[in-house]
């Protein structure tokens, strides 16, 4: 039996269908990102879940209780709003304390709960701080601890590092799922930036239009997209235009060339136009494998990244960007050079 | 010109720059500051010139004091009414979800009721409240004899009736971006964290609304204790304000001396001062949390 | 909180006391002003008024008086807003001081002071640099305009501070500048036009206050349209109701102008009481 579950849940505000068929199920302890781009409607059902919105239609149930009438403040979720939201005229142990304040807890144990989250958040001196005095990094951990402190049984979580800047992003996010694992709360994170999701999450639901995609893992997600959006929207995504020949053989021509994918076609019949999807790291530029593929082009330009040099090459109509792992030694073709493009049969996808 | 808008500008840019702003320094001292200089040097001197206290020790006559207390208490009461009800209505507008159409027609209601002051709203009370006002009339036709129960429009109670005409609806104004900058997450949260309404309004919202309110209150309190036009209009100079008196001597009716009506003007800048220096204080802490 | 998203009982209670409280008077006043004629309702008041050749003289005094008003505040105000806030902004708390002064000294207390100070000749170092204006009418017509550029003061200052903060003073001026346009140019044609909204709420608002203002005008002795509606007060009975009602129109439609192009923008307005 799952620990959240949103069962067709829909909602609709004026004449838009903000989010459509969401069903889902959350094991107990999980980490569930919503990934999508904004207006996809994950915030919608995100609010929804905490009790802000009211569903259209659809049921919401978590623990088996039926939550979908209840009001917010009767739910036992935890939230972490995307601007903090801490209370302006009370300082850090106020905050966190505020859930236990106002269900009536007595003091002293107020007081524990407070240090042990204030320990939890690694903020034990700045527990009589006020918000204004805090950096966007700290009084995102005050929101997390004071989510935490009335010990919620689900935690939510919308876009809560997108104010913060790039590097705090990265070890906050680490800090985030670090502190979920040793609780075991079951969480909903939403969020547009596919590398929160991707490193951070059990199963990650890609959203795109008040629907739901694609549910997977973060591996699922990436190499086996079951639709082009979520190939595109998730990583970086090369597409060429082809036909299918054969489906049951694998054999697609594009560029004037013969292609052969790993398995068989099923997601489309032989003789439609599809679309060749290829990631940029299965690309190479020589030959390292049997079986591979090949396609001619020509280099358009190379761009230099850092860690990666990417390199694009005209392929007949299409541009085909290639990443290769920067090193000292790495030979790169010439601007304008030709090239031939290797890949094996396995990077294939074929989207319709 | 080609001075350069850099860090430090030549000595010959920085002269412009300050000369820039010659004329409103100008126009602040000759209007502004020699004209309270003035009041506030004659102060304390005699009808010859001397330096002396007497002035001052002449405001602690039993006639000045009560003056003072007058429009002191007219201030505060108006302040304190004027400043509820507007807080009240300003809440309907914004959180009380009030229609679109009600909110912009309030907004420009206030905006106009708190201009509205003066001789036309002394008028407009006469009309209404006034012996053969209707109101009044109305009144008298059901039954309740306004007069003879012992109100007066002429009086205390009129005069505080009549201000509050332009007082609730400044603060309705200077409560409505207050009320908007009370986030609606904070109200997500707290609800998320369980509390109820009043819960909710106890621990969050008034705590972080006390400075505006209060601060306004006080601005409402400066804005009655300043105001002549309409106690004039209203009383023809019979209630006994501050204000009144001050015209009183500028006009050179009865006790004619003006040094002292030059210590009341400067007690009641005294007054005004306090009132404006504590409003500015609770606004900047305002602002800090609403931020 | 869409669940909630009720009016409740107790907001129309409020919204409905406060109506009522705007209303009556006005409706008081109304009723009281069709009653000249006895028997019944009738404009007469409203015709007497407006026929009275006094009427016109006053009024169109203070208006010719609002105009300069705004003319001079304008011409006055806007480039120190500016200039403060392109070179000066540090300095920008001490100007907002004097600008909240107009609070701290209250019509009837500026009137004294002016007159005290201006009906003797001014002297800086043993030279009269100031004749008495207050023995001139073009002298007292200038305290006059003075006195309501102070009044005026917060909330002009506030709407042009307002406006310029809402666009980019540095960079538009840089841009003006790197074009060729001097310091006047860049202020005509640059700034004036940006802060038209701005201007126009405070002239109206100026416009409002300098109409009905009494203080000033009474104790300068100016033929004032305010002065001229306490002298009505204290002879006639339904004139002055009628003209309270058109004052009150005046005030309205200016109001109502503001509030359209600026849309929503409330600011504070405490105007000579």
């Amino acid at each position: 039996m799952a620990f959240l579950e949103l069962i067709n849940v829909q909602k609709s505000f004026a004449q838009t269908a903000a989010v459509r068929d969401v069903n889902l199920q959350v094991e107990r302890g999980e980490f569930v990102s919503f990934l999508g781009p904004s207006g996809c409607g994950k915030t919608t059902t995100l609010r929804m879940v905490a009790g802000f919105e009211h569903p259209t239609s659809g049921q919401i149930v978590i623990d088996s209780v039926d939550v979908t009438g209840k009001p917010p403040n009767q739910r036992n979720i935890g939230m972490v709003f995307q601007s903090y939201a801490l209370f302006p005229n009370m300082n850090v142990a106020q905050n966190i304390g505020f859930g236990l304040k106002v269900a009536g807890k007595d003091g002293q144990e107020t007081k524990r709960r407070v240090n042990e989250m204030l320990a939890l958040i690694k903020l034990e001196t700045l527990g009589n701080r006020y918000p204004y005095q805090l950096s966007g990094g700290q009084q995102q951990r005050v929101a997390l601890a004071r989510a935490l402190a009335i010990r919620p049984q689900l935690l939510l979580l919308d876009e809560p590092l997108s104010a913060l800047d790039a590097k705090i992003r990265v070890s906050l996010r680490n800090e985030i799922r670090a502190i979920q694992r040793q609780l075991g709360i079951t969480t909903i994170y939403v969020t547009h930036d596919q590398e929160e999701a991707l490193s951070l999450s059990d199963r990650v639901v890609v959203m795109n239009e008040g629907r739901m995609e694609q549910i997977g893992t973060p591996f699922e997600i990436y190499n086996f997209p079951q639709s082009t959006f979520v190939a595109s929207f998730v990583g970086t995504l090369n597409t060429l235009p082809a036909t299918l020949v054969d489906a049951s053989q694998g054999h697609l021509r594009a560029a004037g060339h013969d292609l052969y994918t790993a398995q068989p076609i099923t997601n489309a019949a032989s003789g439609q136009q599809v679309k060749l999807a290829l990631r940029p790291e299965q690309l190479r530029l020589s030959q390292t494998g049997e079986a591979e593929n090949t396609l001619p082009g020509t280099v358009e330009s190379i761009a230099f990244l850092g860690s990666i040099v990417r390199i694009s090459i005209r392929v007949a109509e299409s541009t085909l960007v290639l990443d290769e792992f920067n090193h000292p030694h790495l030979t790169l073709p010439a601007v304008g050079a030709p090239v031939t493009l290797y890949f094996p049969r396995a990077a294939c996808l074929v989207l319709p | 010109m080609a001075s350069k808008l850099s860090v430090s500008p030549p000595l010959r840019s920085r002269v412009w720059t300050w000369l820039g702003l010659a004329p409103f320094f100008l126009f602040a001292i000759a209007l502004l500051i020699l004209p309270s200089m003035s009041l506030f040097i004659g102060s304390f001197q005699d009808s010859a010139g001397a330096f002396t206290l007497n002035n001052l020790r002449n405001l602690i006559q039993p006639n000045i004091l009560d003056a003072y207390w007058l429009s002191i208490r007219v201030s505060a009461v108006t302040a304190l009414g004027g400043g509820v009800l507007g807080f009240l209505i300003a809440y309907a507008i914004t959180l009380g979800y009030a229609p679109r159409w009600v909110r912009s027609i309030l907004t420009t209601f206030s905006g106009v009721a708190s201009n509205f002051a003066g001789v036309p709203l002394a008028f407009a009370f006469v009309s209404t409240l006034g012996r053969t006002g209707f109101v009044t009339v109305l009144l008298d036709g059901l039954g309740l004899d306004l007069y003879r129960s012992g109100f007066n429009l002429y009086s205390f109670a009129g005069l505080s009736l009549t201000y509050m005409y332009f007082q609730f609806p400044l603060m309705v104004l200077m409560m409505i971006p207050a009320l908007e900058g009370l986030k609606r997450e904070w109200r997500e949260a707290a609800d998320n964290l369980g509390a109820t309404d009043t819960q909710y309004w106890r621990l969050i919202g008034l705590p972080i609304l006390l400075p505006s309110i209060l601060g306004a209150m006080i601005l409402l309190f400066g804005n009655a204790f300043g105001a002549y036009a309409t106690a004039l209009a209203l009383t023809g100079g019979r209630i006994n304000l501050v204000t009144i008196l001050i015209g009183a001597q500028i006009r050179g009716d009865v006790l004619h001396d003006p040094n002292l009506g030059y210590a009341l003007a400067f007690g009641m800048v005294i007054i005004m001062a306090l009132s404006i220096a504590l409003y500015s204080w609770l606004q900047r802490r305002a602002e800090r949390w609403l931020r | 909180m869409s669940s909630i998203r009720r009016v409740s009982f107790w907001s129309w209670l409020w919204l409905l006391l406060g109506a009522l409280y705007f209303l009556l008077p006005l409706y008081g006043t109304f009723d009281f002003s069709l009653r000249a004629t006895r028997g019944t309702l009738s404009l007469t008041a409203y015709t007497n008024a407006l026929t009275d050749p006094e009427f016109l003289r006053t009024f169109t005094f203070s208006l010719r008086m609002a105009v300069i008003t705004i003319v001079a505040s304008i011409l006055l105000i806007v480039p120190t807003a500016y200039w403060v806030h392109l070179r000066l902004p540090r300095l920008r708390p001490l100007i907002e001081f004097i600008t909240l002064l107009p609070f701290v000294i209250p019509a009837i207390v500026l009137v004294f002071g002016v007159i005290k100070l201006y009906s003797r000749p001014v002297a800086v170092a043993g030279i009269d640099v100031v004749p008495p204006l207050t023995n001139s009418v073009l002298g007292t017509n200038v305290l006059l305009v003075g006195g309501y550029v102070v009044l005026a003061l917060p909330y002009m200052y506030r709407a042009v501070d307002t406006g310029l903060r809402s666009m980019d003073v540095r960079t538009l001026t840089e841009a003006a500048q790197s074009l060729g346009a001097n310091w006047l140019t860049i202020l005509v044609r640059v700034i004036l036009p940006n802060l038209r909204t701005a201007l126009l709420s405070g002239a109206l608002l100026t416009f409002a206050t300098v109409i009905g203002e009494l203080t000033l005008a009474t104790f300068l002795a100016r033929p004032a349209f305010g002065p001229y509606l306490a002298l009505l007060g204290n002879h006639k009975t339904y004139e002055p109701s009628a003209l309270a009602i058109i004052s009150f129109g005046i005030t309205w439609a200016a109001m109502g102008v503001i509030q359209a192009i600026s849309r929503g923008n409330t600011g504070q307005f405490a105007a000579g009481r």
